[in-house]
């Protein structure tokens, strides 16, 4: 991996990052201090160089892989032109060659943000395991595990192929397909499962059980209570942080409930409280 | 430099973290509208604040938005401004949350419950806050405080015969509330009175009975004439001799036992003529309260029960005008705003002018039994009332009420026998029997009130009152045997006078502190001066003898009272617990006493409630009656030097069984013992030191009450039963120290009240009562005087109260209606029906009277027979009244 950028970069970034900063629309950012900045400097010159490797390391072998190991978000554009943001530990690979030749097939392990840059001739397929995802163009939020695969579309709409099945899914909806569960195909007018990458939660009369789903979604956060003594209550409202947990223990404070971290990795956190007000 | 270009380029692509640009800090659109709270913190949400709440946490408001930009905070200060809620930053957005010191807070709700439309104080509307399942009763003068933690609560307020009155409110500081109950004049079917326990947890401390003016209307009484206490002997424990003589008996105890208190003020006689009518009006009466036991610690003074009479206020907003008139009285009763909503008046007076009518119904009655003589019978009585309000915290009342009583009853009889004598001579005798009675009484009672809220938790009244009671009786008897032949004569005469004078001036402060968690302190103190001017003569001479006496004694005792009560829960029991400490001084002598109350009462079950009390109480004034003689001959007199005060504790358990709504099963039992009575030694009653003739003794009554109520719906009353025993013992002189039967001791009784509702504003309704028989002293035997002065023959009864007079029964049936056309001003009020409707003849007593018959030698013989004394056959009910209002 590599940890440090090159000193002679530095003025262009500079100079770039004021450009950018005009183009990127509000409802993209996170919250974030203004000393973070260089922080996401490295991390944007480490996934180019990243990048570069693996270009270099693969180019011979036809696969081109995509891989955030260690930054909160990291956005590439692929060669057709379609964005895609990947979550830290999610990878992405595709094989340069046939690559937008006959259609842009891509391999992704993890959970990642797509918009797809439209070509009706050339479809955009994502896959993971049995699963795949089918659009033209389109912008959707794909996770996958072993053998789960959860979109969550905000434009457009994508089929998902499975076991010979294939889903529609409309924009403002999600489905979730896991090996030998039934799917769950539900409205998402809030695209909570675009949290990990926007920032942003919404709820309107969400029940906590729900609230806590989306945690462990989009960031793989675990809570679990406390001598599994659940309370139950409901939450409305929009939250935006960078700091997951602090999100966690305002959604927690909502309902009169202390939070406890359990682990030092920030995903495990057990909640406890009065169940009465 | 195409490399840096490229690289830029890639650049463009990244995602970079800005800093979050403050949304909450933007100012955000808002239309114009009516929005609920949620909608309106749903549009803050889309217009791009960062906030989130609980939708279940948020209160079902809704309030007017003028269109307007603001940031998210100037938002949510509008919004959340009468709410229990606040925002506070939290690391994602602004949270909004109940604000937690809020329920850590203790805040006080305090105010006034009001008649909405007359603008009358309501005296004992119970208001809760139901969310918390805390309430209270107002006080006397509508008075109420709450005390309880800080948030959004519902208040109820209820009052029977109003409309309840519901609201979310949000306590996040002292708040005070005024609470105006509209009357629920469609459909009253409810019973004002009696036995209905109240809502809430505030009716566990709610230990007396009340009597409401509507159901006093509704029953109607003896030739239409309206009376509170016809209702009160309706009820369980409470009674009378026939047709309400003798005035009014609580649990065994004697008729000057009670403490009557006419707005605070106590009063030292109930009844006119002689306990057939009361001295409240119904037209001035707003509420009047029983008390049987758990007694609060601010009665005192008497050892029987409590009669807590309130008079009303008049109307704050229009100016009424009614008149009207049963078969025996006229009444007027003028009420209105001087100031409206700031001062108003009231005045009724009543006239009896059906005493003409007695007097040649009597004439014509006498006549037709061969006797000369009249009944002459005078009554009227008024109340006044002013009430103006004295600051934002005060409220001044001035209350007087006098009335006067004017008896008497003369009657000559002059029977004529002819016998031959041994020598054949025919002798005239004649035998002039005469009857002269007279009673005359009146009493005032005034009292200037200042009431005051000194703080949201902090209630207190001041009381300047004045109250006498003038009686004068007189009697005067004569039997003669006459030789009209002769001229000789010989006879004998007996005859009395008794006059009472009392005054009472006394100042009072009453004050209560709420301190929140349904307990609460209620303490005060009295300072009263007492002047008693009793008199007493009786001897065998003719009544003009006596002019010129002056009254035995004069007694000023000086009475100092202090009390403290202390109200609270613990747990499921809620408790009372009192102490009053009296000190009366008179001529050197103190009584100091001390009366501990306690009352514990709470929920057995979901539908039972229980309550148990102990009572002691101490009366340093005594009422000496008269057991033989037929008419008032009362003497008030007061606890001196060798007279200590009576003493009484009664320990009383009760249950309620609500088994339906609207349904109320009551059993209650009571033991009560009485020390230091006193009472007039048997014999002769001719020492002018009355005091040398009295007897000391005790008492104990004890007995059970049942009743079962339906107090709404179409057909509503109650049935009760009672079994009571209520004896006495005194000293070798009274009865030689055995105990007897206390006069109105009634072994069983059932009172039956039917009131069914035939329309909307009539209703038709029925009364029967059963009383097992007065205990008599019935005179068996004439014994020859064995010295030469006094009556020739004395009485005398075997055992005291001995004999048993027959049962006392009678049904009433009233038909009320109130006739009112949609925005007319006039109102008509009509009563009809029939007073004991099988004319049964209840005894009042009987009387002795000699009758002479010619014998076969020597001079007629006179022989004592007994004539039953009843008032009152089957009577009409008839009255009428018309309201005008200006209101409409």
């Amino acid at each position: 991996m590599v940890t440090v950028y090159r000193e002679d970069y530095a003025p262009d970034v500079e100079a770039g990052l004021r450009q950018l900063h005009a183009r990127i629309t509000p409802v993209r950012q996170l919250e974030t201090r203004r000393t973070g900045v260089y922080r996401y400097i490295g991390a944007a010159a480490a996934a180019v160089v990243l990048l570069v490797a693996g270009l270099f390391v693969f180019g011979g072998e036809q696969t081109v892989v995509l891989s955030n190991q260690d930054q909160p978000l990291a956005e590439y554009t692929l060669p057709d032109g379609s964005q895609v943001t990947l979550q830290r530990g999610s990878s992405l690979s595709y094989h340069p060659e046939s690559f937008n030749q006959h259609d842009r097939a891509l391999d992704l392990t993890g959970q990642g943000y797509f918009k797809v840059s439209h070509d009706a001739t050339r479809p955009f397929l994502v896959s993971n395991g049995g699963n795949e995802v089918r659009v033209t163009g389109t912008a959707f939020n794909l996770r996958t595990d072993s053998g789960l695969m959860e979109v969550e579309v905000s434009e457009g709409s994508v089929l998902v192929n499975t076991a010979g099945k294939s889903v529609p899914v409309q924009a403002m909806e999600y489905v979730t397909i896991a090996s030998g569960e039934e799917v769950i195909h539900e409205k998402a007018p809030n695209l909570n499962h675009h949290a990990w990458r926007t920032g942003l939660l919404k709820f309107d009369h969400t029940p906590i059980s729900e609230v806590l789903t989306y945690f462990s979604d989009n960031w793989g956060i675990v809570c679990q209570w406390k001598d599994n003594k659940s309370c139950d209550y409901s939450v409305s409202g929009s939250f935006q942080s960078e700091n997951v947990a602090d999100v966690l223990r305002d959604i927690a404070k909502l309902g009169g409930l202390s939070v406890r971290s359990t682990g030092d990795d920030d995903k495990h956190f057990q909640l406890s409280g009065q169940c009465n007000q | 430099m195409r490399w840096t270009r490229w690289i830029f380029l890639l650049f463009i692509g990244f995602v970079v973290y800005l800093p979050l640009s403050g949304q909450n800090s933007t100012p955000i659109y808002l239309p114009s509208g009516e929005y609920t709270l949620e909608e309106a913190l749903s549009a803050l949400t889309e217009g791009g604040a960062r906030i989130s709440y609980r939708p279940d946490q948020l209160p079902e408001i809704s309030f007017e938005i003028d269109t307007d930009r603001r940031p998210t905070v100037g938002w949510l200060d509008l919004f959340l401004r009468d709410t229990e809620l606040i925002y506070e930053n939290g690391a994602a957005g602004l949270l909004i949350v109940p604000n937690a010191s809020l329920y850590d807070q203790s805040f006080s709700l305090f105010g006034m419950v009001s008649d909405a439309v007359t603008g009358e104080r309501l005296i004992s509307a119970t208001v809760q806050l139901t969310d918390v399942n805390s309430g209270t009763n107002s006080n006397e003068y509508g008075f109420y405080t709450l005390t309880e933690h800080g948030g959004r609560h519902r208040l109820r307020a209820t009052y029977i015969g109003y409309l309840p009155l519901e609201t979310e409110i949000v306590l996040r500081a002292d708040t005070q509330i005024n609470l105006q109950l509209i009357p629920n004049n469609e459909l009253p079917q409810i019973i004002v009175t009696a036995m209905e326990s109240g809502e809430g947890e505030a009716r566990y401390f709610e230990t007396g009975t009340r009597i409401g003016r509507t159901e006093v209307s509704q029953l109607g009484g003896p030739l239409g004439e309206d009376d509170p206490l016809q209702l009160a002997r309706l009820l369980p424990g409470v009674t009378s001799g026939a047709e309400g003589i003798g005035g009014m008996l609580i649990r065994g105890s004697e008729a000057g036992q009670n403490l009557i208190l006419l707005d605070g003020v106590p009063v030292y006689g109930l009844s006119h003529a002689g306990g057939l009518f009361s001295i409240f009006s119904n037209q001035a009466i707003r509420r009047i309260d029983l008390y049987k036991d758990a007694l609060p610690a601010r009665f005192g003074g008497r050892v029987g029960g409590v009669l807590d009479v309130h008079t009303r206020d008049g109307n704050l907003y229009e100016n009424e005008l009614t008149v009207g008139s049963s078969l025996l009285s006229a009444q007027v009763a003028a009420e209105g705003p001087i100031r409206v909503g700031e001062s108003s008046f009231l005045l009724t007076g009543r006239y009896f002018w059906a005493s003409n009518l007695i007097r040649r119904y009597s004439e014509q009655y006498k006549k037709n039994r061969g006797r000369k003589g009249s009944l002459d019978y005078d009554v009227y009585d008024i109340n006044f009332k002013l009430n103006q309000r004295a600051g934002k915290r005060g409220r001044i009342y001035l209350s007087l009420y006098s009335g006067l009583d004017d008896y008497s009853n003369n009657s000559w009889q002059g029977d004529t026998i002819h016998q031959m004598n041994e020598a054949g001579t025919l002798i005239s005798y004649q035998f002039p029997s005469a009857r002269r009675e007279s009673v005359h009484w009146g009493n005032t009672v005034a009292a200037l009130r200042y009431n005051h809220v000194f703080s949201e938790r902090t209630f207190g009244n001041f009381r300047l009152s004045y109250s006498d009671l003038q009686t004068a009786s007189s009697f005067e008897r004569s039997d003669s045997t006459k030789i009209l032949t002769s001229q000789d004569y010989e006879g004998w005469m007996f005859s009395g006078d008794y006059q009472s004078s009392i005054r009472s001036l006394g100042l009072a402060f009453d004050g209560q502190h709420s301190m929140g968690n349904a307990t609460s302190l209620r303490f005060g103190a009295e300072l009263n001066d007492h002047k008693f001017a009793p008199s007493l003569f009786n001897d065998t001479v003719a009544l003009s003898n006596y002019a010129g006496e002056e009254a035995n004694e004069v007694f000023t005792p000086i009475q100092v009272a202090a009390y403290g009560s202390w109200e609270g829960r613990r747990g499921n029991v809620y408790y009372r617990l009192g102490l009053r400490g009296n000190i009366w001084t008179d001529r050197g002598k103190t009584y100091t006493s001390f009366s501990p109350r306690i009352m514990l009462s709470g929920p057995l079950t979901a539908n039972i409630d229980w309550q148990l009390s102990y009572d002691r109480t101490v009366q340093p004034i005594h009422l000496l009656s008269s057991f033989v003689i037929g008419i008032p001959s009362d003497l008030w007199v007061p606890s001196s030097t060798d007279i200590a005060p009576a003493t009484s504790p009664q320990v009383s358990g009760k249950l309620s069984f609500t088994p339906a709504p609207s349904w109320l099963f009551t059993t209650a039992a009571y033991y009560k013992a009485m020390k230091g009575l006193i009472a007039y030694s048997e014999g002769q009653q001719t020492s002018e030191q009355w005091r040398n003739q009295l007897s000391r003794g005790s008492g104990k009554a004890y007995g059970l009450e049942i009743s079962l109520q339906r107090n709404r719906g179409n057909l509503r009353g109650w049935l009760s039963y009672t079994l009571a025993r209520s004896e006495r013992t005194f000293d070798p002189l009274i009865n030689q120290g055995r105990p007897f039967p206390f006069r109105y001791d009634r072994r069983h009784s059932v009172n039956l009240l039917l009131i069914y509702q035939l329309g909307e504003r009539t209703t038709l309704t029925g009364s029967w009562r059963f009383e097992s028989g007065l205990a008599y002293s019935m005179s068996e035997i004439l014994l020859a005087t064995p010295i030469d002065y006094g009556p020739p023959n004395s009485v005398l009864t075997e055992e005291r109260n001995g004999f048993r007079m027959p049962v006392n029964h009678r049904l009433d049936v009233n038909l009320h209606s109130v006739l009112s056309s949609q925005n007319s001003r006039f109102t008509h009020a009509i009563d009809v029906g029939l007073y004991n409707v099988y004319n049964r003849r209840n005894p009042i007593y009987y009387e002795v009277r000699p009758e002479y018959t010619p014998a076969e030698t020597g001079a007629p013989v006179g022989r004592d027979q007994f004539y039953k004394i009843f008032i009152a056959p089957l009577l009409p009910t008839l009255s009428y009244h018309l309201t005008f209002s200006s209101g409409g």
